[in-house]
Formats: structure tokens, C-alpha cells, sequence
């Protein structure tokens, strides 16, 4: 920048020579020029602070105030977003951790309804199995005992049968009617006999 | 340019880039003080009319709707607000102090480079009555720097009341015979503030258009003396040295019109922030 107001400045003094030295002859109107250049003319000092205030008042009312408000809302705008995001994200980080702890708990929870389950089944299988063992026991009880006054009875029978036989059997081998109760003491004995021997 | 009339080659190219105070559009006097329009008034008023309609234009969807979203010419005035709140005003006048002068600041930088760029284009020579860059103009710059002086006091009168912003001027703590040579150093350091910004802007844009005039004039100024063969293949050096220029010129105009905002702004930063 330096350079160029030197520039500048080397321009001026150089026109001004050559105003000066061109203009031998007509120094009264050359004079009247410098001198409307140099000496600030009132009129149009006055009109410039006039319309220049003017100008400010305008803009600033109907422009500079509107554009800066704008700019201002937006940036009051923008940090309350980036605030409300900012919050967003820090409910969606509670909501998801609340959201996992809660499906620890359903599994824990599902864990111990299975395993609850498990002991139940087993309980339940080992009372039954402990049912059926006995029922099992006691059938079997039953059946042996009917099975040997079954055995008692039947021998029971046969033993009658064989005495009627062996009556009927020695009368008709002897031809002789004997007191029946005298023969079947006697057959009897002979039967016992017949047993222990 | 006829250079054999009485009429001077200075006169020439000051009437280009001055305004012609004998040539008024309309006549007015308002308590001795003549207030006619001339040239500059009328460009004044375009440039005015100009940045009016521009902003308003870029800023009417805001005005509308508060949530309304940049589009078209609105996003270049968020660069704009942007870029003044972010380079220029918040460094060096604060944020919170700074809201009030953004208005002031931004209207500065934009009548100027307005100004400046709108004296740029050669149409408003048609225009009859001097020079179309009203920012060349003293009077002009002046005014503007006239705005700033007094925006510099009002806001070191309203941060420390009307009282201390006076003392804020002097150190507290120095001999009483140093006030003799400190005071009216202050106060003239007060009036070479906006002094400053009025030269600066003043003579940096109408020195770019007296070396145009006076490099376009060249030609017109060698037939006197090297004839006319010679000077017409020196029309052709001032016509491409001047295209150069003007595109230095283009860069001037923003230049000056950030310098003038930004000094302001750190003048007014300098008044609300005394301790520095």
C-alpha cells in the first residue's frame, strides 16, 4: 500500500506542476479552480451531512435494523439448536441404555423362569416315577398273594377230588360199602401219609 | 480540449475532477449561506438514491420475515454486515458498545465506495458541471469526517458521562506544567483526527482522476510541440497506462472507503475505551 499512495502522491505534485506550468498567462481563473478544490465549499458541506444523516436514519431504520436483527436471530437460532440436539442425543443415550438394561432384565428374568421350570419338571417326574414304583410294588404284592390262595385252594380242591376218587376208586374195589366216615378217616391218613412221605 | 482559447490545460483537467460552482441547477440561499445546486449536490443525491434503493432492495426479505434465509443481493449484504461487524467493529470499538455504531459504520463504508466506484464511470461526465466523484471533493469529505468527529465525542459521552470524557483526555497522574503543552496537543490531535480522514479520502480519489486527466491530456498537450504524428503514437501509451490505472483506481476506491470506516471505528474505540 505504501507504494501506492507514493505512487499517488509522486502523480500529484506532478499534475500540479503541470497545471502551474501550463497555465502561465490565466492565473486568475487557475487560482479560482485551486481554490474551489482546496477551500471546502459550505453549500455543499451542508448538504452532504443534511442528506448524508438523512440517508443514515433511512438505512438504519429500514435496513441495517431489520438485517442485523435477522442475523442476530439466526445465530440465537442455531445455538439453540445445536443446545436441543445436543439434548436429543443425550436423551437417546438414556433411552437405548435404559432400552438394554431392561432386556438384561427380561433375560435374567427368562433365565430364572426356565430354571424354575426345570426343578418343577424334575419334581414333578420324580413323584410320579415314585408313584408308579410303588403302585408297581403294590400290584405286585397283591398278585403274589392271590396267586398263593389260588395255589392253596387249588391244592385244597385236588385233595378233595382225590379222596372222592380214591373212595369211590377202593368201594369199587372192594365192593364193599364200609361206613363212609370210617373211610375217609382212613383214606385221609393214608393221605397224609402219602404227604409227608 | 481546445488549448488555443484562453482557457488553461490546469484549468482543463481541475474541471474534471472539481466541481464547477458557476454552473448551478438550481439557485438557493438559505441564511446567507448558498446552498445552490450544483453538480455535486446532483450526484450526491444519485448516490444516495443509489445505496437507498440498493439496500433497501437487499434487505426486504428481512423486513418481511426475521427468519427469512440470504438469497441473491440479501447474502451479499450478510457478507457486508458480516465483514464490518467482524473486522471492523468488533476489534476495535467491542461487541457490546459496538451494535450502536454498526448503522453509522456501514453506511459510511458503503456511501463511499459508492461514491468513489459511481465516479469511476464516465456516463456522469454527461452530466454538465465538473467532476462526477463527490468523494474528490473536500467539502464532501469534510461533511463525512465532520460526522465522525462528532460521533467520537457523543460516544465518549455517552460511555463516561460528559464530564469524565473531557478528563479521560489528560493523563490523571502528571505536574500541572506538562497540561500547559498536553492540553492543546490533545485538542489539536482531536481536530487532525477528522482532518486526516478528510485529506486522505479527499485527495487519494482526486489525485487517481488529475493523473488520468493529465496522462489522457498528454497527447493534446504534444501536438504543440512534437506535431501531430508523434502525439497520436502517444495517445496510444496514455490510453493503455490510463486502463491500468483505472484498474488501480477500482482498487483505491475500496481501499479508502475500508480506511475511512476503519478509522472511524477506531477513533470511536478510542473514545470508549480510554484506558488503552
Amino acid at each position: 500500500m505504501r507504494v501506492l499512495f507514493k505512487i499517488k502522491a509522486m502523480t500529484l505534485l506532478l499534475s500540479i506542476g503541470l497545471l502551474r506550468a501550463s497555465s502561465e498567462g490565466s492565473s486568475h481563473s487557475e487560482a479560482s479552480w485551486l481554490d474551489s478544490w482546496i477551500l471546502p465549499d459550505p453549500g455543499i458541506f451542508l448538504w452532504t451531512i443534511v442528506t448524508f444523516l438523512i440517508v443514515l436514519l433511512i438505512l438504519k431504520v429500514k435496513a441495517w435494523g431489520p438485517l442485523v436483527a435477522a442475523l442476530e436471530n439466526r445465530e440465537k437460532q442455531v445455538e439453540n439448536s445445536l443446545k436441543a440436539a445436543e439434548k436429543a442425543i443425550e436423551e437417546a443415550e438414556k433411552v437405548s441404555s435404559d432400552y438394554e438394561q431392561s432386556i438384561k432384565d427380561a433375560q435374567v428374568k427368562s433365565q430364572k423362569i426356565i430354571s424354575d421350570s426345570k426343578v418343577a419338571a424334575e419334581k414333578v417326574k420324580a413323584e410320579i416315577e415314585k408313584t408308579a414304583a410303588e403302585k408297581a410294588e403294590s400290584m405286585l404284592e397283591n398278585a403274589k398273594i392271590q396267586i398263593t390262595t389260588e395255589k392253596e385252594n387249588a391244592i385244597k380242591d385236588i385233595r378233595d377230588i382225590a379222596i372222592d376218587l380214591s373212595i369211590d376208586i377202593a368201594a369199587k374195589v372192594i365192593e364193599k360199602n364200609i361206613d363212609s366216615e370210617e373211610n375217609r378217616r382212613l383214606v385221609e391218613e393214608a393221605m397224609n401219609n402219602i404227604g409227608k412221605s | 480540449m481546445n488549448l488555443h482559447n484562453t482557457t488553461s490545460f490546469g484549468d482543463i483537467v481541475l474541471h474534471h475532477v472539481t466541481n464547477d460552482s458557476n454552473h448551478v441547477y438550481y439557485p438557493f440561499h438559505l441564511f446567507g449561506i448558498d446552498l445552490s445546486i450544483t453538480k455535486h449536490i446532483i450526484m450526491l443525491w444519485i448516490v444516495c438514491g443509489f445505496i437507498i434503493t440498493l439496500s433497501l432492495w437487499g434487505t426486504r426479505r428481512y423486513r418481511k420475515n426475521i427468519k427469512a434465509t440470504p438469497k441473491g443481493l440479501s447474502s451479499l449484504f450478510e457478507i457486508l454486515i458480516d465483514f464490518i461487524k467482524k473486522n471492523i467493529i468488533d476489534p476495535n470499538i467491542g461487541k457490546k458498545e459496538g451494535k450502536a455504531w454498526l448503522p453509522l459504520i456501514t453506511t459510511f463504508f458503503l456511501f463511499i465506495v459508492s461514491a468513489n466506484l459511481l465516479g469511476m464511470i464516465p456516463i456522469f461526465e454527461f452530466i454538465k458541471g465538473g467532476s462526477a466523484t463527490i468523494t474528490g471533493n473536500f467539502a464532501v469529505t469534510l461533511a463525512l469526517a465532520t460526522i465522525t468527529f462528532f460521533s467520537i465525542i457523543i460516544a465518549g459521552t455517552i460511555k463516561h458521562g460528559f464530564f469524565q470524557y473531557w478528563k479521560n483526555m489528560v493523563p490523571s497522574n502528571v505536574p500541572k506544567p506538562v497540561l500547559i503543552i498536553l492540553i492543546p496537543i490533545e485538542i489539536i490531535g482531536m481536530v487532525v483526527k477528522p482532518i486526516a480522514l478528510t485529506l486522505r479520502l479527499g485527495a487519494n480519489m482526486t489525485a487517481g482522476h488529475i493523473g488520468m486527466v493529465a496522462i489522457f491530456g498528454l497527447p493534446f498537450l504534444l501536438t504543440e510541440t512534437l506535431g501531430p504524428g508523434l502525439a497520436f503514437g502517444s495517445g496510444f501509451i496514455s490510453v493503455s497506462l490510463n486502463t491500468a490505472i483505472f484498474f488501480l483506481e477500482i482498487i483505491v476506491c475500496l481501499v479508502q472507503a475500508y480506511v475511512f470506516a476503519l478509522l472511524s471505528a477506531v477513533f470511536i474505540g478510542m473514545a470508549i475505551h480510554t484506558e488503552h
